[in-house]
């Protein structure tokens, strides 16, 4: 006996006890307890046996027949899983009444083999029902053990206890009394006490401090209404920058809304700040799920509370979300509050996933503008906020160490000087898929690829270039090469998928006017994508016609076809009289049905497994149709005009290009009906093109209005959006019954990691213990909605 | 009362605002210097308008907060804006060349007096010129213009350096202009 407890000592670890309660009715005066057998306290611990309201306290003797959980527990984790082993602790009798109540120390083993990744092999989720009831207070079970007696709150709670049985269990809704309690699980009454938010009195930093070295004047000497009065007039980005200068001209910038012209109240102001706080770089919080423990002799470990799951020694975690929940009661100002919102952040870039490479571009002559490439399976999971985002804000101009990846040239400085010293821009086009593909440096070109632009570009000095490229390419190159800058950086392989056997990508980089132009295009012969409109061709070397005919971001076509000669030339020998032909037919068109050609193009698109996806700074606001003007006039009433460019997609207008969507406006303005239309299985929508700074869904409640998996709703999970914020007056509809449930399309759409991307999880986490009226539903669902969301009230 | 319905430009001829034009009061600075300006001119000024009607200019004004250079500077101002005749576009550009010739400590000091003396016009004149001075700067260059201690931790300098990257990399140049 002493021995195998000894055993059971080196493979087991005491890792929690409980306190349960038992009782009997007695028709005689209860035995005092040393001298109840130990043999039937061992059988004892019945609790956690399910629908509790049922089943009272059952007596001892009749418990056998429910299979009491511990036993269930051992049963199904077979030999190895965790023992207990029961205690009598002490015991009550009620005066007057025949029931004798016992306190069993139920102490719980779990094998050594947990340290290294073991689990509950069955019946997880029991098991971790169990352990919700444990607890890790090793001293006071020390001090239960030593002194068997009962104070006055264990004699209280002795007769008090809840379904489950465990003494002092705070799990199950402690309020008695009925009406309160159904308060406290009324959705609308847990909406109701979340606390609004306050603004922070920050009285620390109430002066500008003097730099030592000035003597007389300086900012300082200002008071604060001149330099609130001076602030208001800069711009979003200027006011970003002084607010850096000093802690108290951050304090006295963070409630100016720039370019705004009406003052906002102060719960508006309040939520800006929360906001701001919430899109700032994302928390890493504890899992919600999990709960921690930690053994007799001192080691950690979780297990989640839903699915049983044991992680030992790190705690797990999530990451935050970025944005929430925004749902001030109609008619206090959200419309006004979000464009303060966007107009404190104007600018600012929404930040890259961590895996992918930016590419970056100039647009429209002198906007520097991203995008990145990435994996057509993420897009279409919805997953690419998975990809951790651990970036830093960036915003309006970079810094040009930041965009250039240096390892780049190692392998041609040498070979091109010029490089040096200019301040051009290399970028190497590369996507999220880039671990698939093989880096093969090879020397660029044998003959250097030097080919001419005319400065002026019009498409008749093109069309003479092209000609003269493919009639003399030797005279071009010799003559272009002193002042024209180009470079092939370098080639890559890849296999795509199957559609592509052996591709090679060729970035094509020139410096003019100062500006970089960065022309990037698949090719092996077969596929070409063009950079304007992000569509894959199959194109042939030799068919020479098929050139890319978008006007593309990088301003006029001419880039393609300096790409083409140079292709054209690398190829001259492939050459054959068929491709002369529609060579020189091509060279003959008059320049308006080449500008035609261009912009209509030649639909010649089949996409390939991947997804440019273009960063933006922009916030999309998915507005019902009939808010569209409602959110124009609350615009152009209060904003500075000119301030903020915004573009309204209404639900019948013609499809925009995406990078445009992207990199032109500052606010695009669509419906409902426009994003559940954008919904197709094979279709990849313009919207999905960008990387959007911030999604916001006005009334965003409508997406739990079916719980069905709409079109509306999916397209919003697929949208690509560094915030995601939701607002609405109304989270729930105000009906008795299963309101609930109408969260979690909300979650969804937010990106919450414990609750809204695991159905299961929310289900078992939130809303059944929150409909059977338990403590730990509703402070879960407190919890969370504590993080995300705000609710100002009348 | 007719006084208070006059119109500080004084294009209507009226008896009252011809007097006043005639009238001339004394401001003294707080180092002592005293300057005389026309009545039309120094009520361009609520703050010496109220002491006019109520009376208490009956010899010197003191202004004790504005020092005689800065005081020169404001009434070069009012004067001009009191002046018959001139236009308004003659105004505007009077007054682009007023502020933009002014050093950072200078524009300090006029700023306080106009919103000491509470001259609107100046007031929103020289605060757009010093935010103007803000403007596409980085953060370093503001600190040194405008003579401020930054009073973050360096553990806090290096955060928003790495978060707001382009907030120093300077998108003017850092040289005074």
């Amino acid at each position: 006996m002493e021995k195998r407890r000894r055993n059971r000592r080196r493979t087991t670890k005491l890792c929690g006890y409980l306190c349960a309660v038992c009782s009997q009715f007695r028709r005689t005066p209860p035995p005092p307890f040393p001298q109840l057998p130990s043999a039937v306290l061992a059988e004892t611990p019945q609790m956690f046996t399910s629908p509790p309201k049922r089943r009272a306290l059952d007596p001892i003797g009749k418990t056998e027949s429910s299979i009491p959980k511990r036993r269930r527990l051992s049963r199904s984790g077979g030999a190895e899983l965790g023992r207990s082993t029961d205690r009598l602790a002490w015991t009550e009798v009620e005066c007057g009444s025949r029931e004798v109540r016992a306190v069993v120390l139920v102490d719980v083993y779990l094998p050594i083999a947990l340290w290294s990744g073991w689990q509950f092999p069955r019946s997880s989720s029991i098991a971790a029902a169990l352990f919700k009831h444990l607890s890790c207070d090793w001293g006071a079970r020390s001090l239960m053990l030593k002194s068997v007696k009962s104070d006055g709150d264990d004699y209280y709670s002795i007769w008090n206890v809840t379904d489950c049985h465990v003494l002092g269990c705070r799990r199950h809704c402690s309020a008695p009394d009925n009406l309160k309690k159904q308060k406290l699980f009324e959705l609308q009454e847990i909406f109701k006490s979340l606390p609004c938010v306050t603004k922070k009195v920050d009285c620390d930093y109430s002066r500008v401090k003097p730099a030592v070295s000035s003597c007389e004047s300086g900012i300082w000497v200002l008071s604060d209404d001149i330099l609130i009065n001076i602030l208001t007039t800069l711009s979003p980005i200027d006011l970003v920058k002084i607010s850096l200068a000093c802690r108290h001209l951050r304090f006295l910038a963070a409630s100016i809304m720039p370019c705004m012209k009406l003052k906002l109240y102060p719960h508006q102001q309040a939520a800006v700040e929360w906001m701001l706080q919430r899109e700032k770089e994302s928390k890493v919080l504890k899992h919600p799920l999990y709960m921690n423990f930690r053994t007799a002799d001192g080691f950690d470990f979780n297990i989640n509370m839903v699915s049983g799951e044991i992680v030992a020694g790190i705690v797990p975690t999530i990451r935050d979300f970025r944005g929430g929940m925004f749902c001030d009661e109609p008619g206090l100002g959200k419309t006004i509050t979000a464009i303060s919102l966007i107009l404190k952040t104007q600018g600012t870039l929404a930040e890259p996933p961590d895996a992918v490479q930016v590419i970056w571009c100039m647009h429209d002559g002198n906007q520097r503008c991203g995008y990145y490439e990435a994996h057509a399976d993420n897009i279409t999971k919805g997953n690419v906020s998975n990809i951790k985002n651990v970036h830093k804000v960036r915003r309006g101009q970079l810094c040009l160490d930041e965009l250039t990846p240096k390892n780049i040239f190692n392998g041609y400085e040498s070979k091109s000087p010029w490089l040096l010293g200019s301040r051009e821009q290399i970028v190497e086009p590369t996507d999220s898929c880039s671990n698939k593909r093989i880096k093969v440096c090879e020397p660029a070109c044998s003959t250097p690829a030097t080919i001419s632009t005319p400065s002026s570009r019009s498409w008749s000095n093109a069309r003479r270039n092209l000609l003269a490229a493919y009639k003399e390419p030797s005279f071009t190159s010799q003559r272009c090469s002193e002042n024209r800058k180009h470079a092939y950086k370098g080639d890559k392989q890849r296999s795509p998928g199957n559609q592509v056997g052996l591709a090679r990508r060729i970035s094509f980089t020139k410096k003019r006017d100062n500006e970089t132009v960065t022309d990037d295009l698949e090719y092996n012969e077969t596929w070409v994508q063009c950079d304007a409109c992000s569509k894959w061709r199959k194109e042939s070397i030799t068919l020479p016609t098929r050139l890319p005919r978008q006007r593309g971001p990088l301003g006029p076509g001419g880039e393609h076809i300096i790409f083409c000669i140079g292709v054209l030339k690398e190829h001259y020998t492939l050459l054959n009289s068929e491709t002369k032909k529609a060579l020189t037919w091509l060279a003959k068109l008059s320049p308006g049905k080449l500008a035609e050609m261009e912009t209509t193009g030649i639909a010649l698109c089949e996409p390939l497994d991947s997804l440019r996806l273009y960063l933006s700074s922009a916030t999309l606001i998915v507005v019902p149709s009939n808010l569209v003007d409602h959110w124009r006039t609350q615009i152009e009433r209060h904003v500075r005009p000119g301030q903020l460019r915004v573009y309204i997609w209404g639900d019948q207008k013609k499809k925009p290009s995406g990078h445009c969507l992207a990199w032109d406006y500052d606010v695009v303005i669509t419906t409902f009906n426009r994003l559940s239309a954008e919904w197709g299985p094979h279709k990849r929508s313009v919207l999905m093109q960008v990387h959007w700074l911030r999604v916001v869904l006005d009334e965003g409640h409508t997406l739990g209005s079916s719980l069905n998996l709409t079109n509306k709703l999916q397209m919003a999970v697929s949208l690509t959006a560094t915030n995601r914020w939701l607002l609405t007056g109304t989270p729930t509809p105000n009906t008795p019954n299963s309101q609930l449930s109408y969260l979690q399309p909300m979650l969804k759409f937010l990106k919450e990691e414990t609750y809204g991307q695991h159905q299961k999880s929310w289900e078992a986490g939130i809303v059944r213990p929150f409909e059977a009226e338990m403590e730990e539903g509703r402070s879960r669902l407190l919890q969370l909605l504590h993080r995300c969301m705000i609710s100002a009230r009348k | 009362m007719a006084r208070k319905n006059r119109n500080p430009v004084g294009k209507n001829v009226d008896p009252e605002a011809q007097k006043k034009k005639t009238r001339t009061l004394t401001l003294k600075s707080s180092d002592g210097q005293e300057f005389s300006i026309s009545e039309s001119a120094a009520v361009l000024s609520i703050a010496i308008e109220n002491m006019v009607e109520d009376d208490c200019a009956g010899g010197v004004i003191p202004l004790p907060l504005v020092d005689g250079g800065t005081l020169a500077r404001v009434i070069t101002y009012l004067n001009k804006h009191a002046e018959d005749g001139a236009s308004d576009e003659e105004k505007r550009k009077f007054d682009e060349e007023f502020v933009s010739g002014m050093e950072m400590g200078v524009l300090f000091d006029v700023v306080l007096a106009a919103n000491y003396l509470d001259i609107r016009g100046l007031l929103r004149e020289v605060r757009r010129r010093i935010a103007d001075r803000m403007k596409n700067k980085s953060v370093e260059w503001v600190r040194k213009t405008f003579h401020i201690e930054s009073d973050f931790t360096p553990e806090e300098e290096e955060q928003m350096k790495k978060e707001f990257a382009w907030a120093w990399e300077g998108v003017d140049s850092d040289v005074d202009d």
